[in-house]
């Protein structure tokens, strides 16, 4: 990412703006399809999708800059999201890993590794009755 | 885990970085349509709702700024 500052981590549920790149596709609830390599975001993809009727929080899945305090998810010095997530569903490290191009930055990989990547689809930025 | 590799290279032409941004845009916007139909519908489950699991917030620049302030006055 262009413009990420080096040892920056990445959030991979970052918000859809400029500066983010798309990470993936919900195509169902707890199921991501991850592209590579991410396309970026500038605002002529976000007005592509809102015109085709794409709500972009719900079904797609943008990666961005960890903003660390700046971000509501951040408790004290890690990402209080995926500690979440990983709580409700449980240790889940046998999973297979999608072919992810953020892994190696991904903030949330960085806390949990291989079951951070399992419970990764599960996460939205936006239900359906947010919209 | 099921992988698909759809590859593309235009040759022989120098394109604009607006060019290529459009390209990218109109390739994300394919795939999208492929994967959620033509009339894609915000989704939902009660667990979303459960767990709270809405990806990052950004916290308002003024209420940072306030924070800061508080911060600096203790």
């Amino acid at each position: 990412m262009s413009t990420q500052p080096k040892g920056c981590l990445t959030c991979p549920s970052a918000p859809p703006e400029a500066g983010s790149v798309l990470l993936g596709i919900v195509a169902a609830p707890g199921q991501i399809v991850y592209i590579t390599p991410n396309p970026p975001v500038t605002q002529e993809l976000l007005d592509t999708f809102e015109q085709n009727g794409i709500p972009p929080e719900n079904r797609l899945r943008f990666a961005g800059p960890c903003m660390e305090h700046k971000c509501m998810q951040w408790a004290g010095t890690r990402c209080g999201l995926i500690d979440r997530v990983v709580d409700h569903f449980g240790e889940r490290d046998d999973a297979e890993l999608p072919k992810c191009r953020i892994r190696n930055t991904c903030r949330w990989f960085a806390q949990h590794g291989r079951t951070a990547c399992a419970s990764c689809p599960e996460v939205v930025r936006k239900p359906a009755e947010a919209w | 885990m099921a992988d698909h590799k759809f590859e593309f290279t235009l040759s022989g032409v120098h394109l604009s970085e607006a060019q290529k941004s459009q390209i990218a845009s109109e390739i994300a916007l394919v795939v999208t349509r492929a994967v959620t139909g033509n009339s894609p519908q915000a989704l939902s489950t009660p667990m979303w709702s459960k767990v709270n699991i809405h990806g990052g917030k950004m916290i308002p620049e003024a209420l940072l700024a306030a924070e800061a302030g508080a911060a600096t006055k203790t």
